[in-house]
């Protein structure tokens, strides 16, 4: 209660202030002049995601050592936020590509990546659906999400490695300057605070239920 | 067999509460009638199942067994319960005499001497009854918990199975609506 | 932690030995194996021979059609093996007499086995249709013999999984498709690269080996937790 009380104070204290320094007063880039603010709703969408499914597979861990339901509410509902984020990482990362790359959707590793990320994650949710038993459901589903975990390494480490990538990351970083990178830390930290006010407020729901 | 206060539910409908009792050698039974919660409680004993609340123990008082350290204890019969109907009378035997590292029962005694190339879904319901009983005291070790288990067999098949208890020298728990004899009761819902 | 019961390791041996030999005879008597396993992978290898005659087809995409017919004829053979045992209740046998973990085990190494013969009836009739040539059919082949365990591997915990909730097996291929993608398209490349008779990335069989043996391990692991439920 109290978390979700200081988080509702943190969030828009730190991402209003972020949002208005990142689109007025960090510098204009190099090559891409305007169009490389995208990457300060890229970058904190897909750090919220991989956050999310880690937050997930942790406490799916810990269902299963424990049966505690609040360990299965927050699994779900961090990879239920841990998807949103990852929709807005795959739309933000395709508007910039389409004006760096030529096309939206070019099968680059970390489009590909993301796309497994995005069916794993889908499929958990779908398998929690079917599920009626409630008991039933958080059991399997944290077994689920324990198993698909295993693939993020191969997607985040190995697939970039075994195919070559356009992603700017493997072709000598985006070369920001200090001012932006303090613009993408700000929007870092208020995007983790939303995610984790999300998060306390869609599992407060859930124990609420139960 | 150690249980104090079990109770079982699913979801807020409540099967049963407060059963509390303690097995020695011997023929027991719980007696109710229809969706009383027999089966339920049988399983809770076998390990199949995990009650609400309340403890089950298992053997040993003084070391605790786990519900997951059972497998090879318990032997159950149960219309839940099934064989293999891909495999023959023989094979399911054998199989399940395998897992239990004991030799293969003894057909003739069972009535089954016959049957033994048949596979499984060949057999009446009455044959299935006695290939299922025969495998369950065929791999009992400790315990033999028996569910509704005259169900389908005629005179000689009951008779078998009196037979059969009465020799088996550990406890015998039965769950039936009909009970045949004067057992101990664990309990009557 | 779940143990095993105590007993020695000859006669824990024989135990496993018969749920091998159950699995592989209870799969062959049934229908499905042969029915559907060997049926769908020649009516798909042939419908795409037939399609692709007098084309020419590039190594990636005689790869992908390899496995994707390899995945399909035999996605749903270790799902269903789990899920009959619950619904005639030999699970629960099973369970009265020895751990689960050795019988998902049993389970998925019998699988292994029958995809295993699923790819050995694709396998050649794609080589035949398709005009691989001979000199790349070593390596492939010893592909297949690595890529039809680890696709059985991966799977196998969500098999059981499928098995734990009732009707769920209908939706099997969906659930179990994102998990074992990665690997597949491991699989993929590497066949590609064997076929083109190119450079040849042993990285690519390290994923795939390291990829299906941490999924058995987790798999073996996390069997007694959800048979707790």
């Amino acid at each position: 209660m109290l978390f979700g009380r200081i988080l509702s104070v943190l969030t828009p204290l730190t991402m209003i202030p972020s949002i208005v320094y990142c689109l007025m007063f960090t510098p204009k880039e190099a090559t891409m002049g305007d169009l490389y603010r995208i990457i300060y709703f890229h970058i904190p969408c897909a750090w919220v995601a991989t956050l999310a499914f880690f937050i997930s597979f942790v406490f799916s861990i810990a269902y299963l050592a424990k049966r505690k339901p609040v360990y299965d509410s927050i699994a779900h509902r961090s990879s239920e936020a841990g998807l949103v984020f990852c929709v807005l990482a795959t739309i933000t990362g395709s508007i910039f590509a389409t004006y760096t790359w030529g096309s939206p959707w070019n099968w680059d590793p970390r489009e590909t990546s993301i796309v497994f990320l995005l069916m794993i994650y889908i499929a958990y949710l779908l398998l929690r659906w079917l599920i009626e038993d409630r008991d039933k459901k958080a059991a399997i589903s944290a077994g689920y999400s324990i198993i698909a975990f295993l693939a993020t390494p191969f997607l985040v480490f190995v697939m970039p490695r075994i195919t070559s990538s356009l992603h700017p990351e493997q072709v000598g970083g985006l070369g920001l300057t200090r001012p932006m990178l303090y613009g993408v830390f700000g929007m870092l930290a208020g995007f983790t605070f939303l995610y984790l006010w999300i998060l306390s407020l869609s599992q407060r729901f859930d124990m609420e239920e139960i | 067999m150690v249980a104090s206060n079990l109770s079982k539910s699913f979801g807020s409908k409540t099967i049963f509460a407060g059963v509390s009792f303690d097995i020695e050698d011997g023929v027991w039974a719980i007696i109710g009638p229809n969706g009383s919660g027999k089966t339920t409680l049988l399983r809770i004993m076998a390990g199949l199942l995990k009650a609400s609340s309340g403890a089950m123990e298992w053997f040993d008082k003084e070391k605790k067994h786990e519900r997951f350290q059972l497998p090879g204890r318990i032997a159950m019969c149960s219309p839940d319960l099934g064989l293999y109907k891909e495999m023959t009378v023989f094979e399911n035997a054998r199989f399940f005499a395998d897992l239990a590292r004991v030799p293969v029962p003894d057909f003739v005694a069972w009535g089954l001497s016959g049957h033994i190339g048949k596979r499984y879904h060949e057999l009446s319901a009455g044959l299935k009854q006695r290939a299922k009983l025969m495998t369950a005291f065929a791999v009992a070790r400790d315990v033999i918990l028996l569910d509704e288990p005259e169900q389908h067999l005629d005179a000689e098949g009951k008779a078998i199975l009196d037979n059969m208890v009465s020799s088996f020298g550990g406890p015998v728990v039965i769950a039936t609506n009909n009970p045949w004899k004067e057992w101990r009761k664990i309990a009557q819902f | 932690m779940p143990q095993t019961i105590p007993g020695k390791n000859g006669e824990k041996l024989r135990s496993f030995r018969a749920l091998l030999a159950k699995e592989i005879r209870v799969a062959f008597r049934g229908r499905h194996l042969v029915g559907v396993g060997f049926g769908l992978a020649i009516v798909l290898s042939a419908t795409l021979g037939f399609s692709l005659a007098g084309t020419k087809v590039g190594e990636r995409v005689i790869a992908s059609l390899l496995w994707i017919i390899v995945m399909f004829s035999s996605s749903d053979t270790l799902s269903r093996s789990f899920a009959k045992e619950e619904d005639e209740g030999t699970a629960d046998q099973l369970r009265l007499r020895v751990p689960m973990p050795s019988v998902f085990l049993a389970k998925t190494l019998a699988n292994a086995f029958f995809v295993l013969l699923i790819a050995c009836v694709v396998f050649p009739l794609l080589c035949f249709w398709l005009g691989v040539r001979l000199s790349a059919l070593p390596l492939v082949g010893l592909l297949v013999l690595i890529g039809c365990p680890a696709l059985s591997f991966a799977q196998g915990f969500v098999g059981y999984l499928m098995s734990r909730g009732r009707a769920l097996s209908a939706a099997y291929p969906v659930i179990v498709m994102p998990v074992i993608l990665p690997l597949l398209v491991c699989l993929v490349l590497a066949t590609s690269q064997a076929l083109a008779e190119g450079t040849f990335s042993i990285n690519l069989v390290v994923v795939i080996i390291s990829e299906s043996l941490a999924a058995l391990v987790a798999g073996l692991v996390l069997v007694p937790y959800i048979e707790e439920e």
